[in-house]
């Protein structure tokens, strides 16, 4: 089995921000560029952010330390699909 | 006033990443009072008895906070991220001729003045050029940055303690916003009081976890100022890991709702010993679940913990009680921490229906008065007098909290028990859903509990839902476990468990919302 890449990460967020925009009756999303910023574009509000991370948590099995979370890097797409893709990879390759 | 001089090279407050000195506050609040006040003498502008400050989590936010109560005016906050059809409504009902706008409300400033008939004076401290408005909307007066009248130029004005410190708005249960009018001599009378509570000085450094819109926040504000603290208000970035903010700031003083607590246990950011700088961690505005509490003082070993109680109409709070790791499970009721003893001159009375006092150890609605208890409900004088009320054989008003609680035998803490507009009939059962959320707290070990009547019936509910913050739920074992302690008609019916529970905008659990899921709501 093959860990999930950023890529799958990118399409579960930008799932997940687009239902949050629907349900508040906005336009949806159509690509998420690596600089974009969930946060501070609006699309999501700090305890929205954190039941996106707490979502994908249970859907890729992915234990989420949020004590390590750094705040300024983890609203920014790019920056958190790769650290997300990287923690299961390490996960998967010490599960072997 | 005083602490600006006496600290002025003290950081006030730090906010969008930036710290204001003491004289720096000062300088740009003086500026804009001075502006209100020449406005108000030159232009014979009406009153200039209430200011609304369209501002969230800036510094202009607290300067014009300062700014109008320095003009002698009370202050209206508004908040941006409310729909802006309800800021308007609190607009409107306020009747205020001046308002105060930063920089990230300005874009929802044309669709509050779309139709206005007052004429208006709006200061925009962040904006650079005013032009485009004055053709846009040549009916009202606007002040840009550079037009700001000079600090030299205000006048102390003449203290009325009866006049009003701030109008804030809460929700009415028939959805139109009630104007609490909380007078300076009550805020006096609190701030006085916590502030020797606390023994606050300007070592200190405070949580701004509360919107202006929330009375919490005039907490941070007054207590953190009157003794040369800093107030630290965390960046929309920041507020997603408030344990990192507490560490990376090296807070002192805590401030929040009790939901900000389950919401850090369920991230798992309470771990024993994280959070060693709070010398004082401060709880209000819901019921505090004991385990939130207990789990509270390991993470921050150093910090005495209180629980604080009171509504809007009190101001801020009015009772406390501090949390001790020996006798206070044994004081707390129903899993929540007690709300403690009145405040200095507040007096308490727990009534029965016929608002006659009942006995010690019974459970009445909670009705207080004395020097906190506000000047009632903004041109509403129905509700006014429904609110604030003598009880037979009294000569005093006391205002009707709503709450239900424990009289005290003796001289134990007071203990809350729920809202009195919980109490729902199922089945023509008369329960508390504060005792549902109980149980179900206690068999889960979730402190997020929300029990709710469901479906609407003739005579009340058909019967009980539950909402569960929290991941792994085992729903059947804890119907199990319920269905052994508590009667068939108050066993929830339906379970929901959620990642999040829904919460208003005060970070408070939204019970209308959840109704709302099930397909009912107000």
């Amino acid at each position: 089995m093959s860990s999930p890449t950023p890529d799958h990460i990118r399409i579960f967020v930008a799932g997940f921000v687009n239902q949050r925009l629907k349900e508040r009756a906005r336009d949806p999303i159509n690509n998420l560029p690596d600089d974009y910023d969930l946060l501070l574009s609006g699309s999501l509000d700090s305890l929205t952010f954190v039941e996106m991370l707490t979502a994908l948590g249970e859907h890729f099995d992915w234990e989420v330390n949020f004590e390590d979370l750094d705040p300024e890097k983890f609203t920014v797409i790019g920056p958190l699909c790769a650290f997300v893709s990287e923690q299961l990879r390490e996960r998967l390759a010490l599960t072997k | 006033m005083r602490s600006a001089e006496q600290f002025s090279e003290h950081v006030a407050v730090i906010v969008e990443g930036r710290s204001l000195y003491y004289w720096q506050l000062r300088e740009i609040a003086l500026r804009i009072a001075a502006t209100i006040q020449n406005h108000v003498v030159h232009q014979k502008h009406l009153g200039p008895a209430l200011v609304a400050v369209f501002a969230h989590r800036s510094a202009t936010a607290f300067a014009s906070v300062l700014g109008s109560l320095l003009a002698g005016a009370g202050y209206v906050p508004l908040n941006r991220t409310f729909p802006v059809t309800r800021t308007r409504l609190m607009f409107e009902r306020s009747r205020c001729h001046t308002i105060i706008v930063d920089r990230e409300s300005l874009p929802q400033l044309n669709a509050l003045l779309d139709g206005e008939e007052r004429q208006l004076l709006v200061i925009a401290p962040d904006l650079k050029g005013a032009q485009w408005y004055r053709r846009q909307w040549p009916r009202h007066v606007f002040i840009s940055a550079g037009e700001l009248e000079s600090s030299a130029a205000w006048c102390e004005p003449i203290e009325n303690p009866h006049a009003i410190a701030y109008l804030l708005f809460t929700s009415g249960s028939t959805g139109i916003p009630k104007g609490v009018m909380v007078a300076h001599r009550n805020v006096t009378s609190f701030v006085n009081y916590m502030i020797d509570r606390l023994q606050v000085t300007e070592r200190d450094v405070v949580s701004q976890m509360f919107d202006l819109t929330f009375d919490l926040s005039a907490f941070d504000m007054f207590v953190a100022w009157e003794r040369g603290a800093c107030l630290c208000c965390p960046s929309k970035k920041a507020s997603i890991n408030p344990g990192k903010f507490i560490q990376e700031q090296k807070l002192t003083i805590w401030f929040s709702v009790p939901s900000t607590v389950t919401l850090m246990k369920q991230l798992g950011l309470l771990k024993p010993d994280r959070f060693p700088s709070l010398r004082l961690s401060l709880f209000c505005g819901e019921p505090l679940p004991i385990g939130c509490a207990e789990l509270w003082s390991k993470a921050a070993p150093n910090s005495v913990l209180e629980n604080l109680y009171g509504p809007t109409e009190l101001t801020i709070a009015c009772t406390g009680y501090r949390w001790h790791s020996q006798g206070s499970v044994e004081e707390s009721e129903a899993e929540i921490v007690p709300i403690g003893y009145a405040f200095p001159g507040m007096n308490v009375l727990v009534v029965d229906e016929s608002l006659h006092e009942v006995e010690p150890g019974e459970q009445g609605e909670l009705l207080m008065n004395g020097p906190q208890m506000s000047l009632g409900y903004w041109q509403d004088t129905e509700r006014t007098s429904s609110a604030f009320v003598v009880p037979p054989g009294r000569a005093e008003i006391f205002y009707r909290t709503g709450d239900r609680v424990r009289r005290p035998v003796g001289d134990g803490p007071l203990t809350h028990l729920g809202r009195m507009d919980f109490q729902v009939k199922i089945l023509g059962h008369r329960v508390e859903l504060g005792e549902v959320e109980a149980v179900v707290r206690q068999a889960s070990g979730m402190d997020g509990v929300v029990a709710v009547g469901w479906p609407v019936s003739a005579s009340g509910y058909g019967g009980i839902e539950v909402f569960i913050e929290g991941g792994a739920v085992d729903v059947d074992r804890c119907q199990d476990l319920i269905a052994s302690r508590l009667p068939d008609y108050m066993v929830p019916r339906r379970w929901h468990v959620m990642s999040r529970l829904p919460r208003n905008a005060n970070g408070k659990f939204d019970r209308d919302a959840m109704l709302t899921m099930l397909g009912g709501g107000r």
